[in-house]
């Protein structure tokens, strides 16, 4: 649980809608939160937030763990605004990766030996019809990714949804190549059984 | 295989990547977002970095120029006893006129004839005859005059006085700061120095020129007669001054109730206090200094509680939502002084009786304090413009303000449960008087003799402990440690 920190500030909710209505386009709040703007700087955060915190939850089941992570990313995102070039790529992206990395941190923190040593052999192998796939919700989807163990979850994200290859997984993670891809095979099967029992 | 690989994880990235927002769900709460931009360097930190930097630029120039400075009166005096050759052996006369007159300078600095009454002037040598001859002579006792009659508090400084019927102005280059002369380790006026060189200086660029022309300037020139009157220029007594201040503190913790299941550390800190603060400086010989002061600083502080606690179905209460919540007092033993507060986390099945959970609480303490100290100074290095000096002395401090912070952190099966809470101001054992002793090192600059710009770093160390140990003496102790570095003005009277 986080409580309201002390000495946070209030703002006149009319006041900021309006003010929020002046800026046209990313790139224009991107400038102006460079600058320091606070009204740019909500602006961007209310058009990702949804993208960051889907990522924390994704890494961090523990609600508590998500919304630091979250936190540490936000701080990081708008210390570092300055390096952010348009040129090189996308906003999106560069934040979700900078989010990304702060829970892969707070996962190593946390959790000292991330291999997973449980092994589970009778995982069945499944193959869905798109159109069976898509009964299943994103909070159920969600939930089956944070069930899983923390090693598989944490490689199965860098991998799946942040694109990591799994010699960068293994330098990040401090493992082997081999036990990021053994880990990541894993991670697929037991989803593919979760799946299963869901449907 | 790898192709159901795929499909599955396309279908997730479809699903979870879409940033649609549904206003029902997964939506984080705008508290984190106020939180983390409190804590984002803003523009004004940004520029306060700027500020620091300029001003060490600043210092390092100080330094610098005060160098140079210093090196341009070891060129000029390196030019005044050493003339250029060329010129020596123009004229042998000239070679002496100028020996003596360096002669005379040396006595002026090693001459133990005072007296305290008028007497004769001294007579520089050199005197330039209408016939072109130099003549010489020898130099009178110096004569000390005493401005109001009392040894502690004397002025004195050299006068030259010139005839009046000077009139062939030879257009002479005049540096504009002095040698470093000094009698009796009193340091010259600067218009002294000036017009004594001028002297010199007056007669070298006639030995230059070719001999006709030189005889007929020198037939031009006339006595110059001067008198010799020496009074001293004695240093202000009583300085004034005002410091800007940031500080790194830490605590040292003594008797500290240390087991298996609680455990607390003090740490260095990484944000810095800032304080002012004031003092009065009485100069009570040449090097020697007692200063007095007073100063308010704040005073950030970091430790670590450890412990462990067991689970109690007996702490276990329904909330009217009709869930459960497990609730207890947590001893929170802090630097200065213990204290009890109440913590609550909701329960899961995973939880069992006499489960054990490791509690982590980050405690975060800011001390507001007035002070008022007094310290004995020793400048190791005395120049005219600029001194460093050493000191050290005693003060004692009170508390105005205290603010504290814990971040409790609670752990069980590798589950977080957090809860932050803050405690009021006056803690149980704290005491609101501590002692503190001192050491420093500061360097000052003084482009005049009023006015002087200080630097200083400073090491305060608490002599009496943060918390009342109370009747049993031998209780936890907690000291009050800080490097401290400081900035300001002087002002001489």
């Amino acid at each position: 649980m986080l409580r309201q920190p002390f000495g946070s500030v209030l703002h006149n909710t009319m006041d900021y809608v309006i003010k929020m209505s002046e800026i046209h386009s990313e790139t224009e709040a991107i400038a102006r939160a460079k600058k320091g703007d606070p009204i740019a700087q909500r602006y961007l955060y209310q058009k990702y937030r949804t993208k960051w915190y889907m990522i924390c939850l994704r890494y961090l089941p523990n609600k508590a763990d998500a919304e630091d992570a979250l936190q540490n990313g936000l701080i990081h995102i708008f210390s570092k605004l300055d390096q952010f070039d348009p040129k090189l790529g996308e906003f999106a992206g560069w934040t979700s990766r900078i989010v990304a990395n702060d829970c892969i941190i707070s996962i190593r923190k946390n959790h000292k030996n991330l291999v997973v040593q449980k092994i589970e052999n009778d995982l069945p192998v499944c193959d869905h019809e798109e159109n069976v796939l898509d009964k299943i919700s994103r909070e159920e989807i969600l939930k089956m990714i944070q069930s899983l163990p923390t090693g598989y979850r944490t490689i199965f994200n860098m991998f799946v949804f942040e694109g990591y290859a799994h010699k960068e997984i293994a330098e990040h993670l401090s493992i082997s190549e081999g036990t990021s891809k053994s880990q990541l095979f894993k991670a697929r099967k037991m989803l593919q059984a979760l799946l299963e029992v869901m449907i | 295989m790898e192709d159901m690989h795929n499909k599955l994880d396309d279908f997730l990235r479809s699903q979870l990547n879409d940033s649609s927002e549904d206003p029902f769900w997964n939506v984080p709460d705008d508290a984190i977002f106020e939180k983390a931009m409190l804590l984002v360097p803003t523009g004004r930190k940004k520029r306060r970095k700027v500020w620091i930097i300029l001003s060490l630029l600043l210092l390092a120039g100080l330094i610098g120029s005060m160098y140079f400075h210093d090196n341009q009166i070891r060129v000029l005096q390196q030019k005044i006893n050493n003339p250029p050759e060329s010129i020596f052996h123009q004229s042998p006369v000239a070679e002496s006129v100028i020996s003596k007159s360096k002669n005379a300078l040396s006595d002026l600095s090693s001459s133990d004839n005072l007296s305290s009454s008028q007497g004769a002037p001294i007579e520089l040598p050199g005197k330039i005859g209408k016939q072109g001859k130099l003549k010489s002579s020898s130099i009178s006792s110096i004569n000390h005059r005493l401005a109001n009659g009392t040894s502690e508090n004397y002025k004195s400084e050299v006068r030259l006085n010139l005839d009046k019927n000077v009139s062939h102005q030879l257009k002479v280059e005049l540096q504009s700061t002095a040698a470093d002369i000094k009698y009796r380790g009193e340091r010259l006026s600067n218009q002294a120095i000036t017009k004594l060189k001028w002297i010199q200086t007056r007669t070298l660029p006639l030995l230059s020129l070719p001999d006709p022309e030189r005889i007929a300037k020198e037939r031009d020139l006339v006595y110059p007669n001067v008198t010799l009157q020496k009074t001293a220029v004695s240093p202000s007594t009583l300085r004034l001054g005002i410091l800007l201040s940031s500080n790194q503190s830490w605590y040292s913790m003594k008797k500290i109730p240390i087991s298996r299941d609680v455990k607390l550390y003090a740490y260095d800190n990484s944000q810095p206090g800032f304080g002012i603060s004031g003092f009065m400086e009485k100069l009570l010989s040449k090097r020697l200094s007692l200063r007095t002061g007073v100063g308010y600083h704040s005073f950030k502080n970091r430790s670590t509680l450890e412990s462990q606690i067991y689970f109690d179905m007996a702490n276990v209460v329904e909330t009217s939502t009709g869930e459960a919540i497990y609730q207890t007092d947590l001893a929170l033993m802090n630097p200065l002084g213990d204290y009890s507060t109440l913590i609550e986390f909701p329960v899961n099945d995973q939880m069992h009786q006499n489960d054990l959970m490791q509690e982590n609480t980050q405690i975060k303490q800011i001390i507001k304090s007035v002070d008022l100290n007094a310290s004995l100074n020793y400048a190791v290095i005395f120049k005219q413009h600029f001194n460093l000096s050493l000191g050290t002395g005693i003060g004692f401090a009170y508390r105005t303000g205290l603010d504290n912070e814990f971040d409790v952190s609670l752990y069980h099966n590798d589950i977080l449960y957090k809860n932050q809470t803050e405690l009021p101001t006056q803690l149980n054992e704290d005491r609101r008087w501590y002692g503190q002793t001192f050491g420093k090192i500061a360097f000052e600059y003084r482009p005049s003799d009023r006015l002087g710009l200080i630097f200083e770093s400073q090491y305060i160390s608490g002599i009496t402990s943060l918390r009342n140990a109370g009747i049993n003496k031998n209780g936890p102790q907690t000291y009050l440690h800080a490097f401290i570095f400081s900035a300001g003005i002087t002002q001489g009277f």
